[in-house]
């Protein structure tokens, strides 16, 4: 391309086609008289050709002034790129190198502490990517007997991916008289409350082992696709507080089952307080996943 | 963002430009030679930013556009002419320009008196 040709294409770039082509052919008339007169002096037509192009000076501005503005085709594509740049490290961060849904307890701070709960935890979840909703559930197991339970189950209808959100998780046994005596001798009055949902009480024999297992999971495909064990606390009667030791899931069964009905993308977690008590097989309609090998079994089942 | 520089050379192209097409029909190549032919040489600038400077001045409609064929023989040339909307603004930029050349020789001689 001739110098000439490159001066017109980069100051006219950009252009309405029309106005380009119009233009082009002014500066081109005028580049050709000007050569004409180089040659006239003496010049060879290449010498000729760059002083002409020299003497129209650069570009670059003359573009930018016949655009009217400053967003010239190099810094549109400069701009192009950095939303480019932006746009991936947006993708990345969000998607390829997403956090991994999980289950954590944090820490609890001691103005959210609950006085008449004999204990209180927090949980933090991350969510995974389609998140739509959340429900927490809990549930809770008597020793011995059939499982009864509450089912703490709360939505958050306004849920990001890959949100990591704090949710308040208590259960506890209430340690007034009165509420010792409501339930009867040998009882005592267990409370459970998941997030802002509210509160649930109910009595239990003493005496009565109650765990806790949260675990994730999602219900897009009709599949789990990941479950998040984490043990809780255990309580017993005398709030003795202790972690799950490794190796007693085998001694504690899945609590029977509060169905949690959603819509596809929804997401889990369940707090289930279980028992040693073994349990009945249940609708599989309502069935909650079992703990160990038997949560890769469940089925979501949309009602 | 013009700055004020921008703003002074962008006013006298457009003065230069204005005033040389006040009695002629003139194209590119053609205005620019005149400029240096009345100012001796004094008023220069690249010859490209005559181009966007004549467009600007299509634009506020202060000049018209023709192609006309060369009278040399060459290719066709593009002729602008003042319209009567230019004429007004020539004779508008005129009266600052000259406001302006007055306030600053008064002030010149003063300062140079003190």
């Amino acid at each position: 391309m001739s110098p000439v040709d490159q001066y017109i294409r980069r100051a006219t770039t950009g252009l309405p086609n029309r106005t380009r082509l119009d233009t082009a052919a002014e500066l081109r008339v005028h580049l050709n008289e000007r050569i004409t007169q180089y040659v006239a002096q003496g010049f060879d037509r290449a010498e000729a050709e760059h002083l002409a192009v020299e003497q129209m000076g650069p570009a670059e501005p003359v573009n930018r002034r016949f655009l009217g503005h400053v967003f010239t085709p190099r810094v549109g594509w400069v701009v192009l790129g950095l939303l480019v740049v932006a746009s991936g490290g947006w993708l990345a961060g969000n998607y390829l190198f997403a956090p991994a849904p999980t289950v954590k307890n944090v820490a609890v701070k001691a103005e959210e502490l609950i006085p008449f709960i004999g204990d209180f935890q927090m949980l933090q979840l991350t969510l995974p990517k389609r998140t739509k909703a959340l429900h927490i559930a809990i549930t809770l197991g008597e020793d011995g007997a059939t499982l009864s339970g509450t089912n703490l189950e709360h939505r958050y209808p306004d849920l990001r991916p890959n949100q990591r959100v704090s949710i308040p998780l208590g259960v506890g046994f209430l340690h007034t008289a009165l509420a010792s005596t409501e339930c009867g001798a040998g009882n005592r009055a267990l409370v459970t409350f998941g997030s802002d949902h509210g509160r649930s009480e109910m009595c239990v024999p003493m005496p009565s082992e109650v765990g806790s297992w949260t675990f994730l999971m999602q219900n897009a495909d009709n599949v789990m696709v990941q479950d998040v064990w984490q043990p809780l606390l255990l309580y017993k009667p005398s709030v003795m507080v202790d972690e799950v030791p490794p190796g007693t899931r085998s001694s504690w069964s899945t609590p029977e089952g509060h169905a949690i009905v959603g819509p596809r993308d929804t997401w889990i977690a369940v707090s289930a307080f279980a028992s040693t008590a073994p349990l009945n097989d249940g609708d599989p309609q309502a069935e909650y996943p079992t703990i160990g090998d038997v949560v890769r079994q469940y089925r979501w089942v949309e009602f | 963002m013009a700055n004020a520089s921008t703003d002074a050379k962008r006013g006298t192209i457009d003065l230069a430009i204005l005033a040389t097409l006040e009695h002629q029909d003139r194209y590119g190549l053609e205005i620019l030679t005149e400029v240096q032919r009345a100012t001796n040489g004094s008023l220069t600038f690249k010859e490209g930013s005559l181009y966007p400077a004549l467009h600007r001045l299509v634009k506020q409609g202060w000049v018209n556009t023709r192609w006309e064929e060369s009278d040399s023989g060459g290719a066709p040339r593009k002729y602008y002419e003042l319209t009567d909307d230019g004429r007004r603004a020539l004779e508008a930029k005129r009266q600052e320009w000259r406001s302006v050349r007055d306030a600053m020789e008064v002030f010149l001689n003063l300062r140079g008196a003190q």
